[in-house]
């Protein structure tokens, strides 16, 4: 009996662990994708706080006609509020989110009214993993 | 005195008004938002009249400034045509062609535009600037006589030309055309094109987008959204169109909008403004010092977060400095959150400060109360709590030093850099006013600790005892916020360093020989404050640095297929845009050659520098256009060449070549189809290279703005790829050739988990700070990002740097306290002190300065020298092998390219060859294809080559902003002539060079500063020497008029001075002895005087009762009936005999007394308020008093004090008769009290004032006429003076100075 029962634990285990990893890897994917999210909801509505937390200590920031580098995370926030508030967003959304790599990325385009004329562009957000958490490394607009 | 009693009769006339002044300006707040409601809705209802008037002034704008640019061409045109050189040459009477290129030059150099001339055949005989299409035809026109102009496209600009005749004699003999660039049409955008076109810069001016369409063809936009016209040229021809999007209803409303927001803003500072002068002005009521501190903290901090949130003065200043790319933190909810906003509050914080410093140096016997009664021990916890807020706000202060380096992309400690950017400076200011700050307040606590360790009751021998627990203190918290702390954010040699400043400065401020704000002290003060900022900025660039090294090590690391894959996918999406289908549908040649070149500078390969392809293939597989970039970039074509073949839907991923010149490439095709037609295909080709750092290998010149932000490290980083203990490859020049991954760094990777780590190594004659990072586990490929150490050349110009700020501090200090001792009326007079030392720098920092600027221009020209040289040898070197090694065996354009390629990559340089004035060959094809080099050769290397004859020439030549040397050597064939030409541009080598004249700068001007800082300690030292006697001398000879004659001046001196030193001491005892003798005399005749007085009063009364006396004894005699009448009649009067011989006796005794005074603390403010109440009961006598605040106690005999002051009153009351008004006033000044008692009386006639004080002077008819002497005596036994003030018929005011004791005066 005691055989038998240790059996089916080991079977269990063994039957679990595939799936608890799956989970803890869909849970993985579903952090990252909620950080696309936030970032997305942050640009939609020219709200920066949204998704500054996410930063990482040294953020690359390009952005179209503007600023280019690398900005720790303080920085990196005021960057993107003064080029949001020069700025009216029209629209802004990922189109593709990669889910392979280790290190995820968004891509998508954006529409801006800017000084009367329409800017259209590309962008790209990559994270990284850093401290158990995802944290914005790249963020590209061109 | 005036100037305080303006500003006090302002405040006070504020303060009165107060109400209505709060009330005029909210109603003008309210009046804004009101017209501005109403200026909306005005707009709104009349916007269609609105819009057309503003478009019609923009599009009216827009021709105007095109009518100017004309107008400015066809000035030069015709300047360069009426030239005598030009002229005289044309006309065959001269024969130096070299006169015209250099006018050429010249003019094309100082104006930025292009020149050509032509003879009469049409043909070209001198240039200078970029060539261009040339419109023979209008050449034509211009040779019949006529100024022609006209718009042309080129590869990176449009141009502007105008051909003008030349005309001499009646005739024409020939014609000059001069070329502007009016629009950019490059696709790329960095330093080397940096012109804005014409259309940019309207834009910018009318904040609406303007596009200007150069050219025949353009016509007018009719989309309703723009005003659009046709652009003309003076001459009345077609020169484009212009269209200019018409402003938006609601983009105008904001506009105007923003227009009252600045308004108010403004009026919202007002209100503040005037609070705080309000505020102010109640705060000096406060009782208490330690209150006023608090309250005036608290109100600088307010008036600093409603500058904030009401944005000023941003929302006037459009600065860069409010420009959060430089800077920015989100401290303190955005005081910092760009440099403008971080010096406000700097200027805040330093503000706060110096008015603590003044109200500590007020409030020591307040300070000196509190804990008065705590025991000892409590006492020092106390201060190891004080001890702890000071290292507490060191931290802070630290913290802030890391901010300003990490939330920033300023460059601080550049070695290539002297003299700072306005934005540096800005932030070097508010880091030196930070830390100035935190050395008042730190200062101000150390010296409070000291206070309160110091015992009153402690004898001399544990006078030291309250120091050493200070310094035990300092000592103990440095060490322990270093142990206690995970992340020490300095060192504890600096916390010790800032421990013993803080000691030294509490030394001397508790010695009272100087106080916080001093000159000297605060020099220190700034001198230390810069002391210990720049090893912390030293240090956390340095952080900074290593972190953005891992931060490349990660991005170098990390998968790139996925990424490539997408690079490429995004980049073949830039060959599906209109402009391409247009060039693919109606293009020329010239269109169809720059097409891959314009798809590559749009695509997300060139903004991430990768090395790269780009190919355009018509249907039937012609290659119609191409353009590569990078390494291998032959290889790269070929690959093209098999993608398209391919014809795949994917990405293609494969390796070319083997071993270490193994590349990865990734590749893919797109059709471009429009209106379901297929078009071409777009081919990309991008290839991943380790041997490149940042991603790519993309030359500077074709790097865009941002990438060139990214790689902003002025440390030269390396980057070195293992696999295995094998260098793969390596960007480290002085990395050895069989260099293996050293055995420290084996080990440690062998540590499982270990995937990087920092290990430092020696490597040729450098230290390199060395990052290894490896992907994962199982490859056993890594790699090591290299730093370079900071040489002696980098701690050269830091120092350098150190000086500078040093000296730009003190002299902005200076200049501030000029300011405001003018403003006070009290200029500030220079000593001979300062005179002798300003005269010992100029003298000795002069020829310094001279030397180091020849110098340095010596070192600069033998740069130059040597540049030229060494291109010369490589020219010579290139020249030969190019012949036998490219030229040979070469029979293609492409073969010679490849060629060409590799001989460049195997000597390290690149060089093009020409052929007559036209490029035929080059290292570098790209850089003509993308029209960033112009295929014609340049002007001015023609004429010196092939006019001239010279064997080698070294022109500076320019990209946008961009300079650069080329060297031009001429080739010559079999009979010695000129078959053409090489040149070697130093464009990829500016690095080199800049590090080579960041050398010259470290080492010239380092050794300069150190020079003149070494002059400056030794000329202030010898004019503190040679100026010390005659100082005290001064302040010796200030004293003795002051009526010290015992002063003595101890200072040694030889010469003259010791001559001028040892007179002044005889002829001082001289004087002191003629005084005595004076005094004495004086006395004597005073008492002689004085004696005749009284002998006089006395018999003045006597003589009277003598007379009764025997008049009583007669009738007594003759028993007179009314013997009782006179006998009480005699007594009477014998009686007030004997009652004025009695007043005369005690003024007598008073005057005669010695004092032996009683001393006690005592109000003067109380004092007069007693004596003025004795008088107040009479209610004919009005007094107005106006007494000072804060005014210290002083010692003196109370007593002596009122009766003085009574008797002052008693005068002013009867000059004015017994009624009137009088004034008492007091006030602290010049070191002492001031006390003014006016009446409005007779006055005094000025023969008279001489005379008051002197005794048995007096204008009335009873009395000694010793009241005022008596007063005079009183107020100079207390150190004081006595004067007065008097006007005839106006009245009188005595002036009566106390001085104060040293210790309470401030």
């Amino acid at each position: 009996m005691m055989v038998v029962m240790r059996f089916a634990l080991l079977c269990s285990i063994v039957l679990v662990l595939p799936f608890a990893s799956a989970s803890s890897q869909t849970e993985r994917q579903r952090d990252f994708r909620n950080v696309f999210e936030e970032i997305q909801q942050g640009f939609e509505t020219a709200t920066v706080s949204l998704f500054s937390s996410y930063f990482a200590t040294q953020v690359q920031v390009n952005l179209k006609g503007e600023e280019s580098g690398y900005f720790s995370s303080n920085h990196a926030y005021y960057i993107l509020e003064k080029y949001l508030k020069a700025r009216k967003v029209v629209s802004f959304e990922f189109t593709s989110v990669s889910e392979e790599a280790a290190v995820p990325y968004a891509t998508g385009s954006a529409v801006f009214n800017h000084k009367g004329g329409r800017e259209n562009a590309q962008v790209y957000v990559s994270l990284v993993q850093s401290e158990g958490r995802w944290q914005i490394a790249e963020i590209n607009i061109y | 005195m005036l100037s305080r009693l303006r500003s006090a009769l302002v405040v006070e006339w504020l303060q009165r008004r107060s109400l209505r002044i709060v009330f005029f300006v909210l109603v003008l707040i309210g009046v804004s938002f009101l017209a501005e409601y109403l200026t909306l809705r005005y707009l709104e209802s009349t916007w269609e009249s609105v819009l057309e008037r503003t478009s019609n002034e923009q599009l009216l704008a827009v021709k105007t400034a095109s009518t100017g640019v004309q107008r400015r061409v066809r000035r030069i045109a015709a300047e360069v045509a009426r030239h005598p050189d030009v002229v005289q040459y044309l006309l065959g009477a001269s024969s130096d062609l070299s006169s015209i290129f250099d006018q050429a030059v010249k003019v094309s150099r100082n104006q930025d535009v292009g020149v050509e001339v032509f003879d009469r055949s049409g043909t070209m005989i001198a240039w200078h600037g970029r060539s261009g299409y040339v419109n023979s035809r209008e050449v034509q026109i211009a040779l019949q006589g006529a100024l022609t102009s006209y718009i042309a496209r080129g590869p990176i600009y449009s141009q502007l030309f105008v051909i003008s005749p030349i005309r001499a004699d009646g005739r024409i003999i020939g014609a000059v055309l001069v070329r502007q660039a009016v629009e950019v049409s490059y696709p790329l955008s960095n330093k080397f094109i940096s012109r804005a076109g014409l259309a940019e810069q309207l834009s910018e001016d009318l904040s609406v987008p303007v596009e200007i369409d150069f050219g025949e063809r353009a016509e007018p936009k009719k989309d309703g959204r723009y005003i659009s016209a046709e652009l003309n040229g003076i001459d009345g021809r077609k020169l484009g169109a212009v269209s200019i999007l018409k402003m938006s209803r609601s983009g105008y409303l904001e506009l105007v909008s923003t227009i009252f927001q600045k308004a108010r803003a403004f009026l919202y500072f007002l209100l503040l403004v005037f609070a705080c002068l309000v505020a102010a002005e109640k705060l000096r009521k406060a009782h208490s010092v330690l209150l006023e501190s608090v309250l005036v903290t608290a109100l600088i901090w307010s008036v600093r977060y409603l500058m904030l949130i009401c944005e000023i003065p941003s929302i006037f200043w459009a600065s860069s400095i409010f420009d959060p790319s430089h800077f920015a933190s989100k401290f303190g909810g955005g005081i910092a959150k760009s440099i403008g906003e971080m010096t406000i509050s700097a200027l805040a914080l330093l503000l706060n400060a110096l008015v603590v410093a003044s109200f500590s140096a007020r409030s020591s016997s307040e300070r000196g109360r509190l804990f008065e009664r705590h025991p000892y021990v409590l006492k020092v916890l106390y201060a190891a709590g004080a001890t702890t807020v000071i290292y507490l706000m060191l931290r802070a202060y630290a913290a802030t030093i890391r901010s300003a380096v990490f939330d920033s992309t300023l460059y601080f400690n550049d070695p290539r850099v002297i003299l700072p950017t306005f934005d540096l400076l800005m932030m070097v200011f508010n880091l030196i006013a930070i830390g100035v700050s935190f050395i008042i307040v730190a200062s101000i606590m150390a010296l409070w600790i000291v206070h309160l360790l110091t015992r009153k009751s402690a004898g001399s021998r544990m006078r030291w005892l309250p120091w050493l627990l200070v310094g035990s203190l300092f000592v103990v918290a440095s060490v322990l916020f270093g142990e206690l702390q995970e992340t020490p954010l300095m060192s504890t040699g600096i916390r010790l360093l800032v421990g013993a400043v803080l000691l030294y400065i509490t030394v001397r401020l508790n010695a009272g020989r100087a106080g916080l704000l001093s000159p000297k002290i605060a020099t220190v003060i700034f001198g230390v404050s810069i002391l210990v900022l720049y090893p912390l900025l030293d240090q956390f660039v340095h952080e900074r640095d290593r972190d953005r090294v891992e931060v490349f090590a990660r991005e170098l690391l990390r998968p790139v297929d996925t990424w490539l894959t997408f690079v490429v996918n995004e980049s073949l999406h830039t060959f599906a845009t209109d402009e391409t289908f247009s060039v693919l549908m109606n293009g020329d040649r010239e269109e169809f050659e720059r097409l891959a070149f314009t798809c590559w500078a749009q695509s997300s390969a060139a903004k991430q520098g990768y090395s790269c392809a780009f190919s355009v293939f018509a249907p039937n597989g012609e290659e119609l256009s191409r353009f590569a970039i990078g390494e291998q970039t032959s290889l790269m074509l070929q690959a093209a060449d098999s993608t398209w073949s391919k014809q795949s839907s994917t990405v293609d991923v494969r390796e070319l070549g083997s071993g270490a010149d193994a590349v990865k490439i990734y590749s893919g095709v797109i059709p471009i189809v429009a209106v379901d037609q297929v078009l071409g295909y777009g081919v990309v080709v991008v290839s991943l290279s380790q041997q490149s750092l940042f991603r790519g290998e993309t030359p500077t010149v074709f790097r865009t703005s941002s990438q060139e932000n990214l790689e902003n490290f002025y440390r030269p980083i390396t980057l070195t790829e293992f696999r295995g203990d094998t260098v793969i490859s390596s960007t480290n020049t002085e990395l050895p050739v069989y260099f293996v991954l050293p055995r420290k760094v084996h080990e440690r990777f062998s540590h499982p988990g270990v995937m990087s780590f920092w290990n430092s190594e020696h490597i040729g004659d450098n230290t390199y700070e060395v990052f290894y990072a490896r992907r994962s586990l199982m490859e056993n490929k890594a790699i090591a990002l290299g730093l370079e150490e900071a040489g002696l050349r980098w701690h050269l110009i830091g120092f350098v740097r150190l000086i500078l700020y040093y000296t730009l501090v003190l002299l902005l200090a200076a200049v501030v306290a000029m300011l405001v001792m003018w403003a006070r009326q009290k200029p500030y007079r220079l000593t001979f002190r300062d005179r002798l030392l300003g005269a010992l720098l100029a003298t000795a920092a002069v020829p310094v300065l001279v030397i180091a600027f020849y110098a340095r221009t010596f070192a600069s020209d033998r740069l130059t020298e040597n540049m030229s040289d060494r291109l010369a040898r490589e020219i010579e070197a290139i020249d030969e092998m190019y012949r036998f090694e490219v030229e040979a065996d070469s029979t293609s354009r492409e073969d010679i390219a490849l060629a060409a390629q590799r001989l460049a990559w195997r000597t390290k340089t690149d060089f093009n060859f020409y052929v007559g004035t036209t490029v035929s060959g080059s290292s570098r094809p790209e850089l003509f294809e993308s029209g960033i080099l112009d295929r014609r050769l340049s002007g001015s290397a023609y004429e010196n080559i092939f006019v001239r004859g010279k064997r080698f020439y070294l022109e500076k030549e320019s990209i946008g902003l961009y300079q650069y040397a080329v060297g031009y050597q001429p080739v010559l064939d079999e009979r010695g002539k000129i078959a053409g030409l090489i040149s070697v541009p130093t464009l990829y080598r500016q690095e080199e060079i800049d590090r080579e004249v960041a050398q010259i700068n470290a080492v010239l001007f380092g050794i300069s500063a150190i020079i003149f800082v070494m002059i400056a300690v030794i000329a202030t030292t010898f004019a503190n020497r040679i100026a010390a006697p005659i100082h005290e001398l001064t302040k010796a000879t200030k004293r003795l008029s002051l009526g010290d004659l015992d002063v003595r001046v101890h200072a040694r001196a030889e010469g003259e001075i010791g001559e001028l030193i040892r007179s002044f001491a005889t002829m001082t005892k001289d004087l002191k002895r003629s005084r005595e003798n004076l005094v004495q005399y004086e006395r004597e005749l005073a008492w002689k005087e004085m004696a005749k007085q009284v002998a006089h009063e006395i018999k003045n009364p006597l003589t009277p009762m003598k007379l009764a006396l025997q008049h009583l004894r007669q009738t007594y005699k003759d028993k007179v009936e009314n013997f009782d009448e006179i006998f009480e009649e005699v007594s009477q009067m014998v009686i007030r005999q004997v009652d004025a011989l009695s007043r005369i006796a005690s003024e007598f005794s008073s005057f005669a007394r010695m004092p032996s005074a009683r001393l006690e603390k005592c109000s003067l403010n109380d004092v007069l308020r007693e004596a003025v109440y004795l008088f107040e009961q009479d209610t004919r006598v009005k007094f107005a008093t106006h007494f000072g605040q804060h005014i210290p106690p002083i010692m003196a005999d109370r007593e002596e004090l009122r009766r003085a002051f009574i008797n002052i009153i008693r005068n002013g009351i009867q000059a004015m008769n017994g009624e009137g008004r009088m004034i008492v006033t007091t006030e602290q000044q010049n070191g002492g009290v001031e006390i003014r008692i006016r009446d409005f009386g007779v006055g005094i006639p000025d023969e008279i004032k001489g005379k008051l004080f002197q005794p048995n002077f007096s204008t009335k008819t009873d009395g000694m006429g010793l009241g005022l002497a008596i007063v005079k005596k009183t107020v100079e036994d207390m150190q004081g003076s006595i004067t007065l003030e008097s006007v005839v018929n106006e009245g009188t005011t005595v002036i009566v100075h106390i001085p104060l004791p040293q210790v309470q005066h401030g």
